[in-house]
């Protein structure tokens, strides 16, 4: 069995004055040395907040902390001694070099000049951009500024990496290569990965997912268990009158959607076979395309968490209705 | 200290790339200490101060306003650091607070002295002999005054979420607090001397002038005039990193 490298327990947060909000309501959460946990959740639901407790950002306010097995605070020296953040802006110097800006984070974690000098290079051949080492940050297209931004956060060979939506603002290939640099140092280092994000495709690379709606975690469990708990498949209605099919599915099939724009999206078992019933209760011509798919991350989510990941085209928030 | 030395190669790094920065060091003060300097030399006349000209009497405040700026551009970077991100990626190392404190105090003080040694060149000018100038207390006075300002403006900075912010306080707060230091007219005998009494910019204008002036201020009072002036400067050294020690503990959420 692994060991624990971290965990919180009953983790309570708001924002200074009692009578705010409060952002996280007891969360929990161990990870294990080599292991992969995704935050899932929607923008405001505490994910950023909880890791920027976690790096010691924001001030512990109630909740143990454990790191190795012992009593902490995320503030210790040895815990960050142990750390690397990847956060959702680069934490790079644009005016400097990739290899200064890790001879840089060296020096900070205390390497000495030549010790930091090494380790730049080796952080640089990890996520593929040692012949970028002499190019200025600013210079270089997004993807490869994350990567760049994930060689600063190696370089003190940390336990523990926490990434703050790695992801965002990448490509498809950047996003991939991004995955499969980190797969290959959890495989080969033994890193213990955390990652924020609200992409149900990047929670799907870990090996656990935990879902986080509103300062509460509302399921934890791998990918595959979680998908396993929903025997359905998604049906997607394309319609120029999205209320009224909404409607007719709820009255007549009793079944929860999900308008999207154009889009109704209900999640159901035997899909397929309720198709042509589906059409038959509808007008003539009110669906444009219909569209049967297996179950992802993200409708797991939207049937834990009664919200979507995705936003509506008037940038509200979907909500399962 | 290689935290705060990494924070100084950082600095130094930067501003050896930005060219535009070499003509400000080195342009700026030259402009001020001549226009400012020759405008008010024909009308400047200060009691107990007959026969010293404007362009003598201004040149120590000059040297001040290069300690001054450099420590306000220098803080101001702190602002943009933490704006685009690079001051989290400093926060979650194992760098303690005091080595990043000393990290841009020391990038602030070695500017400084470059600035100071190339503005030292026109001390002639100002009639202040090289052989007189008591050159260890000079550098004394500036490194202490750098300390100084940059650890004040540290703290301000730590404060603050925007250079526009930044701004405003330097030009209602530090460039007032610069000319009621003794560095543009003498505040003996009028009411703003009482300003200048809690204001630490009054002490390093003191202790470079009286460096500047050496051997020629080197009385029987001059000895307990200097002592007096460089330990008062050192407590505001001492209160400066304290505030930025202060600033930093209390605005966690501030990044």
């Amino acid at each position: 069995m692994k060991s624990e490298i971290l965990a919180f327990q009953d983790v309570h947060f708001r924002i200074t004055k009692p009578s705010n909000a409060p952002i996280l309501k007891g969360v929990s959460l161990s990870l294990c040395a080599g292991e992969s946990v995704a935050l899932l959740g929607r923008n405001g639901s505490g994910k950023s907040t909880l890791l920027s407790l976690l790096y010691g950002n924001r001030r512990w306010q109630t909740g143990s902390f454990k790191f190795n097995g012992t009593l902490s605070t995320p503030q210790s020296i040895e815990f960050k001694k142990n750390l690397g953040v990847v956060f959702q802006n680069p934490g790079l110097d644009l005016k400097l070099s990739a290899s200064e800006n890790l001879y840089l984070q060296g020096l900070l974690h205390g390497f000495s000049a030549s010790g930091a000098k090494k380790r730049a290079i080796e952080c640089l051949h990890l996520v593929s951009l040692a012949d970028k080492s002499n190019e200025k940050v600013g210079v270089l297209s997004g993807g490869m500024k994350r990567r760049v931004d994930l060689a600063r956060a190696l370089m003190s060979r940390p336990r523990i990496l926490l990434l703050d939506e790695p992801s965002a603002g990448l490509d498809l290939p950047s996003f991939r290569q991004l995955w499969v640099t980190l797969n290959e140092l959890m495989k080969n280092e033994s890193l213990s990965v955390l990652v924020a994000t609200h992409r149900a495709d990047e929670a799907d690379q870990c090996a656990r997912v935990v879902f986080l709606e509103d300062g509460i975690f509302k399921a934890c469990d791998t990918p595959q268990n979680l998908r396993n708990q929903m025997k359905a498949d998604i049906l997607i209605l394309e319609s120029e009158n999205p209320e009224q099919v909404g409607k007719v599915l709820k009255e007549i099939f009793n079944l929860e959607f999900l308008i999207d724009a154009n889009t109704v999206t209900v999640s159901a078992e035997n899909a397929a076979q309720l198709i042509p019933k589906i059409v038959e209760s509808l007008p003539s011509g009110m669906l444009s395309s219909v569209n049967l798919r297996q179950i992802n991350m993200g409708d797991v989510f939207m049937q834990l968490t009664g919200q979507s990941l995705k936003y509506d085209t008037t940038g509200t928030r979907n909500e399962l209705k | 200290m290689n935290a705060a030395r990494a924070l100084w190669w950082r600095d130094m790094l930067r501003f050896k790339r930005e060219p535009s920065r070499w003509l400000g060091i080195v342009a700026q003060p030259l402009m001020f200490w001549i226009i400012i300097g020759s405008g008010l030399t024909s009308s400047f006349k200060a009691p107990g101060l007959e026969g010293v000209s404007y362009l003598e009497y201004f040149y120590p405040g000059t040297l001040v306003m290069c300690i001054l700026f450099t420590a306000i551009f220098s803080s101001i970077s702190i602002i943009e650091d933490r704006q685009a991100g690079f001051l989290q990626s400093v926060l979650v190392t194992p760098t303690r607070p005091i080595s990043i404190i000393f990290g841009k105090v020391m990038g602030v003080t070695s500017l400084t002295l470059m600035q100071a040694v190339l503005f030292l060149l026109a001390a002639p000018f100002a009639h202040y002999a090289v052989g007189q100038i008591a050159w260890g207390l000079l550098f004394t006075a500036i490194i202490l005054g750098s300390f100084c300002l940059a650890s004040i403006n540290f703290a301000m900075a730590w404060y603050l979420n925007s250079t526009q912010s930044f701004h405003a306080v330097m030009s209602i707060i530090l460039i007032p607090l610069w000319i009621l230091s003794g560095s543009m007219f003498p505040l003996n005998g009028t009411w703003l001397q009482w300003i200048g009494y809690i204001n630490p910019m009054t002490y390093i204008t003191n202790c470079v002038r009286l460096a500047l002036l050496g051997r020629a201020s080197i009385g029987f009072d001059s000895g307990k005039l200097i002592a007096q002036q460089f330990s008062i400067l050192a407590l505001f050294v001492v209160i400066g990193f304290l505030l930025a020690l202060f600033a930093m503990k209390k605005s966690e959420e501030n990044i």
